[in-house]
């Protein structure tokens, strides 16, 4: 067995290399041509990467009804289409995937209140800086007499967005603080108003956005030694000088003509509609303002469910047939594949599949979301119809076999239909399974429920109520899913 | 009909059968007997080779079983019914369906001849009014006799009976013996696996007596029953009678 194992991962290593050294070959040819600029103009279309709940730089608000990111960056990168003469199309997502999706290909550029430092440096570029902000902390009001400085903060807990300039700054300059990573501002501001964290290291105009508009915390400069002169850059793919040099012109216009507190001061403005509207309704902003997000993810998170099953399906009953086939070299493979995807994680899974595609060929995260969850289904798949059919007794095959039936007859009409009753109720489960893992494609920005649901937490600037709902939709849809599959199976066992 | 040549049988380092040689003749019936872990059943299952043997032939109509291809082998098995210890009917088919599935999918016979000829089967082993009953639903002795019916319903030359009778509680033996000795007076020919001596006295023409992977001895039923000459048989039928 140990040496089987030894032999898997050599197979598997020596698949993926060739990968990699490819994409080596592509980004060399970039650098000596640079068609960065070409390409765009070509396509007609500049796909920005940003991580929409980050206000006022960008986050989602309810334009004319319909949900849209704005903020300072998008109005900068809408400028920079303009001059181009290109559509603006602006990709969401999780801040740490944004520089592996621009490392990609998936994005052309990164607007996202994004520092350059020496570390980003070394995978991307940079333009000249467009924005410089003060480093803050939020705290909650009630607090207010016990901390005025990060020196007060020593032994208590201060909270940053994972992967953000904040949490080094926390890490360097607060070493007697308990420092907390979070993915998102607004599950920061949940922890902080839920007590979990004292303080939250936060830029200076996103602390005063959110403060403006919340009396329940408030902030201050933080009096940090560094991070006040990083400024927010615009980061794009390494070598492709063309597009530097138009942006920076843009951004050099920008600058001149002091358009930047325009585009602050209409970002403010879509942040109190988007905090209006919602108070008006019940004093508090009622989950029922939002129920057209959640309906947009459950219908996202349904339809990836489905469809995964359905291929996932498929790949198991292929991957179970050539496991139980007499090729030994076919079989091994198919072993190799099902071990290697059950000792993985799903999420690496679907950030593999999005970024590592995303080299060869530029796929919509959707379809990566799917394609990795039906691969990811397929392994579970094909082990649940493996046990299935071998929970069916010896004997059956036998007596099939001794009525002269072949192997294929035997399984098709004897072992399979007995097989069905042990594989319906576990491929049901693997169904449920599916509904709730499928959540896990939110990293690669898949507006399903999860991703929706973080939305909503930063349109209605509330933390507690967008997680209820979504569970609750959550467990309505397994639930209502899982009695189906009873009564299906009640039907099925007659005898 | 069948004959075997240096037969032998090993499970890893488990020597089950040692070099067997034997040959069944057209409407003979023979009956093996011998303690349990001697061999007789593993003898059986090689003749349809359910098991392969390590060595040796068996040749069945002048074809070598050992050597042809899978699809030759499947059709050389509609030839050889067989009936085992655990009855193996089918749990997802009614009576009717678990008799008509072989001559249907395997022999291409039409459902409604298919149908005919179970339902006449269903009458020899006095099971007609159960066509419609799921297997789940028949006392032990009954599936044993549906089990029969389905390896007849493929017209076979030869039936072999793996211990047909050890899973029944005893008042259902006869009636699967009845059925069985009903098969041999007409002509069938039978190789039965079986620990009920009474029976293979009455019924056998021949009876080996097997005994550490080898048949010690062999002969009809009066002499292996009324002289045995092997201390083994002696001592064998010196505990079960």
């Amino acid at each position: 067995m140990k040496k089987k194992g030894l032999i898997t991962l050599i197979l598997l290593i020596s698949f993926m290399l060739p990968l990699f050294s490819f994409s080596h070959t592509v980004s060399a040819e970039e650098i000596s041509q640079d068609p960065s600029l070409e390409d765009i103009k070509e396509r007609g279309v500049l796909i920005i990467g940003t991580s929409a709940d980050f206000p006022p730089y960008e986050f989602h608000a309810t334009v004319a009804g319909k949900d849209t990111i704005v903020g300072m960056d998008i109005s900068i990168a809408q400028k920079i289409a303009d001059d181009l003469g290109v559509e603006l199309q602006i990709e969401d997502m999780q801040f740490d995937s944004l520089i592996p999706a621009l490392e990609t290909g998936n994005v052309d550029m990164i607007l996202a209140g994004m520092s350059a430092t020496d570390e980003r440096k070394l995978s991307v570029d940079f333009s000249d800086i467009y924005y410089e902000a003060t480093q803050n902390l939020v705290i909650r009001s009630e607090d207010k007499v016990l901390y005025s400085s990060k020196d007060d903060l020593a032994g208590k807990i201060v909270g940053a967005q994972m992967g953000s300039i904040q949490e080094k700054l926390a890490k360097t300059e607060m070493v007697d603080s308990k420092l907390i990573s979070l993915g998102t501002t607004s599950d920061l501001l949940l922890a902080l108003k839920t007590n979990k964290i004292d303080a939250i290291v936060m830029e200076g105009p996103n602390a005063l956005a959110f403060t403006g508009v919340d009396d329940t915390i408030l902030t201050f400069e933080g009096g940090f030694e560094g991070g006040d002169t990083e400024g927010s850059s615009i980061a794009m793919s390494k070598g492709s000088d063309s597009l530097m040099n138009v942006v920076n012109t843009s951004l050099a216009e920008i600058e001149a003509e002091k358009l930047i507190p325009d585009y602050l001061a209409q970002a403010g403005t879509y942040l109190e509609t988007a905090q209006g509207s919602a108070a008006t309704e019940s004093g508090k902003s009622s989950m029922t303002n939002y129920w057209s997000y959640f309906m947009e993810g459950t219908l996202n998170t349904i339809f990836i469910s489905v469809v995964s099953v359905i291929i996932g399906s498929f790949i198991g009953v292929l991957l179970a047939l050539v496991r139980l086939s007499n090729n030994k070299f076919f079989s091994f493979l198919a072993t190799a594949y099902v071990e290697f995807v059950r000792g993985t994680p799903m999420m690496i899974q679907v950030m593999f599949i999005y970024f590592a595609v995303g080299y060869l060929i530029n796929i919509p995260a959707m379809l990566a979301g799917i394609i990795a969850v039906s691969l990811n289904s397929g392994a579970y798949v094909c082990e649940i119809i493996r046990s299935g059919l071998s929970s069916v007794p010896t004997g059956q095959v036998e007596a099939a076999r001794s009525l002269g039936m072949g192997k294929n007859t035997a399984l098709r009409h004897i072992i399979f239909p007995q097989a069905l009753k042990n594989i319906w109720p576990a491929l049901g489960n693997e169904f449920v399974t599916i509904i709730k893992e499928s959540s896990i494609v939110s990293v690669i920005g898949v507006s399903e429920l999860i991703f929706q649901t973080r939305v909503v937490t930063s349109v209605s600037y509330r933390g507690i109520a967008p997680l209820a709902v979504s569970m609750v939709i959550y467990f309505i849809l397994t639930f209502s899913l899982t009695k189906l599959l009873n009564y299906y199976e009640g039907k099925m066992s007659h005898d | 009909m069948i004959k075997i040549e240096h037969l032998a049988k090993s499970f890893g380092e488990n020597v089950v059968l040692k070099d067997i040689n034997e040959e069944i003749k057209k409407g003979e019936v023979v009956v093996i007997i011998g303690p349990s872990g001697s061999g007789k059943s593993t003898l059986l299952r090689c003749l349809n080779l359910l098991e392969k043997p390590t060595e040796g032939e068996i040749i069945f109509d002048g074809t070598s079983l050992t050597n042809v291809k899978e699809n030759k082998l499947n059709h050389l098995r509609e030839k050889m019914g067989m009936v085992f210890q655990s009855f193996n009917l089918f749990p997802h088919k009614n009576v009717l369906e678990n008799m008509k599935i072989a001559p249907m999918k395997v022999k291409g016979i039409d459902d409604g001849v298919a149908e005919k000829t179970a339902i006449e089967l269903l009458r020899k082993v006095g099971l007609e009014e159960k066509a419609q009953a799921y297997p789940s639903s028949l006392s032990g002795g009954q599936q044993q006799r549906v089990a029969i019916a389905r390896a007849l319903a493929m017209n076979p030359e030869v039936m072999l009976f793996d211990e047909p009778t050890s899973a029944l509680d005893p008042e259902m033996v006869g009636e699967v013996l009845s059925v069985i000795q009903d098969l041999a007076e007409s002509g069938m020919t039978l190789v039965v696996v079986t620990h009920e001596m009474g029976f293979a006295k009455k019924v056998a023409d021949r009876v080996l007596f097997m005994d550490g992977g080898y048949i010690v001895e062999q002969g009809t039923p009066e002499e292996i029953f009324g002289n045995p000459k092997n201390a083994r048989t002696q001592d064998f039928l010196a505990k079960v009678l």
